[in-house]
């Protein structure tokens, strides 16, 4: 991955409200122990990144956003490969190194940054 | 002296208990009326040269509710009651009987798709504007008929008036904003949340609470009334006004209680859907307490099953989340260029909780 690299994130229906992205939308789940799953935008294109994430996992995702790397270590948030299965393009953003509320204003920073870029690519599209 | 004219039968949801909801008693008057009208046309169809029926024609005709047929459906039974006198004239009971046979045909007709009968008169369909308008989606009035039942419905109901004219009336509630009123026709203009625009009566005594909410942007109304509709149903306009009530922040009660559609496993197969009593709590604390001056703020759910409320204003985004059913509230504002934040927690059960909410999204907002 390069600083310029875009990181692929989907947005869930429920945290797109008039066409604006909720920064929760770019916060890790509890599920997620701390690590933000994104697609690597080196790897795959935002649109076969909805197509993979609603199609072949069966995920809800009303648009695709991005950040790049470059952004995201500017937040002081490290970002590495994590392939899962047969999933290579899997890369997660790491805020495990941040508390709670750390976490949050950081998500704030990344979903405004996102949202100046634009939406790459919606479903139907 | 009584006689049983008709066993309608009533099905659908409502009619489960085996009971009849009032507003079905409107239903059964517009019956009786076509009833009537019918067989006051039968009679002069058959008397070529008359202009009008006998004296006393209709006041031989009266339908009587008597009560419900005991065998479990929801199931009332119409008695023709005759006054004594007139009980003796006899001759021209025949033609309600008809009446109450074609209606039945016709009804069926419609239903299957069949051409209406040719002795039912168009310029009498408009009955069914009213007759079976209370009916639901779902719903159903059966009329016994020799052949089985004649099935009229929401839709079959449409068919009917639409014969005859291009439009029809339904039962609607509405929920939109006071446009201007006119005081001297007694009307007003209802902008619908879906943004067109329709004109509605104003009767005298909804007329305070039209002024109260009169171009307010954050007050909505709640309609009930009888709506115009055309053929596609798009509704043209309102015809009559039944039931006015004033819904203040209406975008934001419906932002919240939108999401108690969610069911468990909404995010990822794992997502907590949002308890309804706790958005129930919500959305009433938030509605009755929400200053006019703030903007509102967008409303998402937490994959924990709380709330989740933001407010994006270059270059701040100020999030509460509301912790359900802790009540709790987790305020955060961060500057998304300098990257500074200001958190503070709340009990929202605590006095005073929600106007500090509302002081703390205030002085990061940059005035308008």
């Amino acid at each position: 991955m390069q600083p310029t690299t875009f990181l692929l994130r989907q947005v869930h229906p429920q945290w797109l409200k008039d066409g604006q992205v909720l920064s929760i939308a770019f916060r890790p789940f509890p599920k997620d122990d701390g690590l933000l799953s994104v697609y690597d935008g080196d790897l795959i294109s935002p649109e076969a990144s909805l197509n993979h994430f609603t199609g072949i996992l069966g995920y809800k995702s009303d648009g695709v956003w991005a950040i790049t790397v470059r952004e995201t270590e500017a937040c002081a948030l490290p970002v590495r490969a994590e392939v899962v299965g047969h999933f290579p393009e899997h890369a997660v953003i790491d805020f495990t190194a941040h508390a709670a509320k750390e976490q949050k204003a950081k998500s704030k920073i990344l979903a405004t940054k996102a949202e100046k870029r634009g939406c790459l690519h919606k479903p139907g599209q | 002296m009584k006689t049983e004219f008709l066993k309608p039968r009533f099905t659908g949801a409502r009619f489960d208990e085996h009971t009849l909801p009032v507003d079905v008693a409107s239903d059964l008057a517009a019956y009786e009326e076509l009833v009537i009208e019918l067989a006051k046309h039968l009679w002069l169809s058959e008397h070529p040269g008359r202009e009008r029926v006998p004296r006393g024609f209709e006041k031989g005709f009266s339908l009587h509710l008597e009560g419900m047929v005991e065998d479990g459906s929801a199931k009332p039974l119409l008695s023709w009651v005759v006054a004594g006198a007139l009980a003796l004239q006899g001759g021209n009971n025949i033609y309600f009987e008809q009446s109450r046979d074609l209606i039945a045909e016709c009804v069926s007709a419609s239903a299957t798709n069949h051409p209406l009968p040719a002795k039912f008169p168009k310029d009498l369909l408009d009955h069914f504007n009213v007759f079976g308008r209370s009916l639901r989606e779902g719903e159903a009035l059966e009329l016994p008929r020799a052949a089985g039942p004649a099935q009229l419905t929401p839709e079959s109901r449409k068919k009917l008036v639409l014969d005859a004219q291009r439009v029809y009336s339904k039962d609607v509630d509405l929920t939109g904003r006071v446009g201007e009123i006119d005081w001297e026709k007694q009307t007003f203009r209802l902008r619908l949340e879906e943004g067109a625009a329709i004109t509605a009566p104003l009767p005298e005594n909804f007329s305070e609470l039209a002024r109260q909410a009169g171009g307010k942007d954050r007050l909505s109304v709640l309609i009930r009334g009888v709506g115009v509709f055309d053929a596609y149903d798009r509704l043209q306009k309102l015809a009559e006004t039944h039931h006015l009530e004033l819904l203040p922040n209406q975008t934001l009660a419906a932002q919240i209680e939108e999401l108690a559609a969610l069911q468990d496993g909404w995010l990822e197969g794992q997502g907590k859907a949002p308890d309804k009593d706790q958005l129930a709590w919500a959305t009433d604390r938030l509605v009755s307490s929400f200053p006019e001056d703030l903007p509102f703020p967008h409303i998402g759910p937490t994959p924990e099953g709380g709330l989740f409320l933001e407010w994006i204003q270059k270059p701040w985004r100020i999030s509460a989340e509301i912790l359900l059913p802790d009540h709790r509230c987790e305020l955060q504002a961060t500057n998304t260029i300098t990257a500074k934040s200001d958190d503070k927690d709340l009990n929202l059960d605590q006095a005073g909780a929600l106007p500090e909410l509302y002081t703390f999204v205030r002085s990061h907002l940059t005035p308008a």
